[in-house]
């Protein structure tokens, strides 16, 4: 038998062991997250919730926006941001730079004044220019500074906040009125709590008005379609069932709040990744384990963001690459945690499923595809066991789909048409047949992109909540 | 057959079965939950009739219960009268507890809280607090020592809530010696227990002060902080909350007991009785506020700033003056406000502050000056 032979025989042993590991885990995520969902509904429903922030006694919040070139959705966000319910907050909106209206439109909307407010650069940021106050809303900042990314727009927006707890919005995200409410109450009933999250979700085609979604519907774009199946996976028993077994590596950058004084210790973001919300949460989790203190790091399904998410096949694609950067980035600069039992359920779980499942899980993909036919022609392997297995394969990833639309609809019931929710299982079946392939290919460019040093963020096509694509936005590293 | 192949068609066979099990269990929960929804709309218009009318004494408790019995889904009354239970004062309150009571609401939420499953428990204290049902106290107490985090809030909740201001020390202690619950989130706890727990305030404060150590023993006045053991509430937390209490619910004459403490207090306690004087809008007779306005720590010399224009002391404008060049912005614009509100003598000062050297004071000056005048224009 000849080495090559041999070769492919382990390789699809291998191929095997893998796909048996990565779907027995994400089995077991389900089984986890669907307990953690029914003891946080029934918690819920025993949480006099009427009762809480009603005194003085709340943790004040600052709300850090960072935006770059984002004139078309600025003032929109804006405003939901400030139409939160929430006792007391400000809203720090960072222009980054831009060198379209951004701030000219603030300026506009707001009524803009210079501001005397002070601040210490406790961690480091480019030069800010200068911090401006509206007249018309007293709890609205907005920090205009040299270009420099959205990592150091965010650490100048933590050195001008002012309260105890920050969250940080996309600019072109927006928040449900209560949300805030639940995720902070969580850090009231857990000092140990330094980092929550909550589930984003696509606003695409959804009603907006006055900063707020008031009419959920899905979107008939096929792209949006894909991806709402794929967040409710990512977020319903993904980000669930890792905040549950204790590991849990990621927040989403488009809505996550952070203990200030933690991330300071941090030294802040770093601004040489793209994926920074990832690699925040885990520094944060090393700076911790340093210094010795108990930490949480929690994440909460019911707050929900909205969020714009890429309508076509180039924005996705630069998306997915630029995300399988990011998480290349944070693992790679997070290394130490990897099987380290200090990290506890992080270090020893979540850290190597994510290096071997995440991360390098679209190279073993296309190679398996490839190594599959190979196998076929060189007779190791018979047809039908590989048509036999590939159905299998493809009806266990419609299984976990459809695992997270069953969540969504014992819980949250968010989609409120029957004929939506029919729709979503028409994709969580059609995903599994050229879109998972797709995204594969397109995160193993990402992986490429890592090797080959590629740092752009890609352009990103912005588009008013309410109105047609308008302008286009290059973000520098 | 193979066997390997047939194994794999096996797995096949039990995968599609599992798919099209969830599917169908998606598309029955959507119809069973729409029909759920549509019956309960339909019985909450009913009952809103006969409850309106059992409020404005059109009909009797016997009639309104008869008209609304035989619903056993206890859980859809409860969430029928939860947001009246909200509103609802005095006589109106009563009414709807008896007609609770005689539902059968009440005692089947006791049974739950006997011996209910955790989250049933929890729920149970939640809806039996909110009804003010003085009789389930004993029963929620054990619920205090839960090792659960969840049933010792909704315990301590439902205890605040049944205004049964007796449970106060127990529930503080079970907050803070059995959770994670921070300073704040037990303090918005405790807050439920309302006014009516001044008293045992006053009581629980002379008491844990014994407890607390001497700052004075220390030399430079700071009281080393010890973690206390789980299930044991540290005295200075304790005291800091019950402090803050005080002064939320304003609670008459407690402001000599706040000053004596001072005598004993930490950083933390000092901060708390300030913040204390700030919400009682006065403080007590002889107070001297000079030596916070100079302390060490900078929120309490912000607090003091605050509280300056509570004691008018004229003497102590100077010290406020020396504050506007603080190194915390906070201290600086609060003495600058201080300053503001003094009258012309301390309008002055800004003024001259602006004109002067020292960049820090002139920045907060000008900006206190200029709000000022915006705030008078708007």
């Amino acid at each position: 038998m000849s080495t090559w032979i041999i070769v492919l025989i382990f390789y699809n042993i291998f191929v095997l062991f893998y796909f048996l590991g990565i779907n027995g885990f994400y089995l077991l995520l389900v089984i986890i997250s669907y307990r953690d969902l029914r003891f946080l509904r029934t918690a819920e429903r025993a949480t006099d919730r009427s009762r809480s922030f009603r005194s003085e006694f709340y943790k004040p919040l600052s709300i850090i926006v960072p935006a770059y070139n984002e004139e078309a959705t600025i003032a929109q966000t804006a405003y939901s941001a400030l139409s939160l319910r929430y006792p007391e907050f400000e809203v720090i909106i960072v222009n980054d730079g831009s060198s379209d209206g951004t701030l000219q439109v603030l300026q506009e909307q707001f009524n803009l004044e210079n501001s005397a407010r002070d601040y210490r650069q406790e961690i480091p940021c480019r030069h800010i220019r200068g911090t401006y106050t509206s007249t018309d809303y007293p709890n609205l900042v907005v920090v205009d500074k040299v270009n420099g990314g959205k990592s150091d727009a965010l650490n100048a927006g933590i050195n001008v906040s002012q309260f105890p707890l920050f969250c940080n919005i996309d600019s072109d995200s927006l928040i449900d009125a209560d949300s805030l409410l639940k995720i902070v109450d969580l850090f009231a009933k857990d000092w140990r709590i330094v980092a929550a999250g909550g589930t984003i979700r696509a606003a695409n085609d959804c009603r907006i008005e006055d900063g707020k979604v008031t009419e959920i519907r899905l979107s008939p774009k096929f792209w949006v379609r894909f991806q709402i199946v794929e967040y409710l996976r990512a977020f319903l028993f993904g980000r669930s069932g890792w905040s549950s077994l204790g590991g849990l590596m990621i927040l989403s950058g488009a809505f996550s709040i952070f203990r200030r004084r933690a991330v300071v210790e941090t030294g802040g973001y770093r601004i040489d990744t793209i994926g920074e919300d990832m690699e925040m949460v885990l520094r944060l989790q090393r700076v911790m384990k340093k210094i010795n203190r108990e930490y949480r790091v929690v994440f909460l399904p019911d707050p929900v963001c909205w969020t714009q998410v890429p309508e076509n096949y180039d924005n996705l694609q630069t998306q997915r690459r630029r995300w399988q950067r990011g998480l290349a980035e944070s693992l790679f600069g997070n290394f130490e945690m990897f099987l380290n039992p200090q990290y506890g359920s992080t270090g020893m779980i979540s850290y190597p499923f994510f290096l071997f499942y995440e991360l390098l899980g679209p190279v073993i993909e296309i190679t398996g595809y490839l190594v599959f036919i190979v196998s076929i022609i060189t007779g190791i392997l018979n047809p039908p066991f590989v048509l036999l297995f590939l159905t299998a394969a493809i009806l266990l990833g419609i299984l976990l789909s459809i695992s997270a639309l069953l969540m969504e609809e014992i819980y949250y019931r968010q989609y409120p048409r029957l004929r939506d929710i029919l729709t979503l299982l028409g994709f969580a079946v059609l995903e599994n047949f050229f879109y998972r392939q797709l995204h594969a290919w397109w995160r193993l460019k990402g992986l490429l992109d890592v090797m080959f040093k590629k740092r752009t963020w890609g352009t990103l096509e912005r588009k008013s909540f309410s109105a047609a694509p308008q302008s286009s936005g290059k973000r520098q590293p | 057959m193979d066997p390997y192949l047939y194994n794999l068609l096996i797995i096949i066979f039990i995968l599609v079965t599992v798919i099209l099990i969830m599917a169908g269990a998606i598309i029955l929960i959507r119809l069973l939950s729409a029909r759920n929804r549509r019956l309960y709309r339909q019985k909450a218009e009913e009952w809103e009739d006969i409850f309106l009318d059992y409020l404005h004494a059109d009909l009797s408790l016997e009639k309104a219960c008869r008209r609304m019995s035989g619903e056993k889904r206890y859980y859809w009354l409860w969430h029928f009268f939860a947001p009246y239970l909200e509103v609802l004062r005095g006589t109106d309150f009563e009414k709807t507890k008896a007609l609770c009571r005689e539902l059968g609401l009440i005692e089947h939420y006791r049974v739950k809280l006997r011996r209910g499953r955790t989250p049933a428990r929890a729920l149970a204290a939640r809806v039996l607090g909110a009804l003010q049902c003085r009789d389930s106290v004993p029963e929620m107490l054990p619920l205090l020592r839960s090792k659960n985090p969840l049933l010792v809030q909704a315990a301590a909740q439902g205890l605040a809530r049944s205004g049964e201001a007796e449970t106060f020390l127990p529930a503080a202690r079970a907050l803070l010696g059995h959770t994670f619950f921070t300073y704040e989130g037990v303090t918005e706890i405790l807050s439920c227990f309302g006014k009516e727990s001044c008293p045992l305030l006053e009581e629980g404060i002379k008491t844990e002060a014994k407890n607390l150590p001497d700052p004075h023993q220390s030399p430079d006045g700071r009281v080393p902080k010890r973690r206390p053991r789980r299930g044991e509430a540290d005295p200075s937390v304790l005291v800091s909350i019950m402090t803050d209490l005080l002064g939320y619910f304003r609670c008459p004459g407690s402001l000599t007991l706040l000053g004596h403490l001072l005598e004993k207090a930490d950083d933390e306690i000092t901060v708390h009785v300030l913040k204390a004087f700030l919400r009682f809008g006065e403080v007590p007779p002889d107070f001297d506020l000079k030596p916070y306005l100079q302390h060490r720590y900078w929120v309490v010399r912000n607090f003091s700033a605050q509280v300056w224009k509570f004691t008018g002391d004229r003497h102590a404008l100077p010290l406020l003056e020396d504050l506007l060049s603080d190194r915390n912005w906070w201290v600086r614009f609060h003495a600058a406000e201080a300053l503001r509100s003094a009258g012309e003598k301390g309008r002055n000062i800004l003024v001259e502050q602006t004109e002067g050297a020292d960049e820090t004071s002139a920045a907060i000056s000008s900006y206190v000056l200029n709000r000022s005048e915006v705030l008078q224009t708007l």
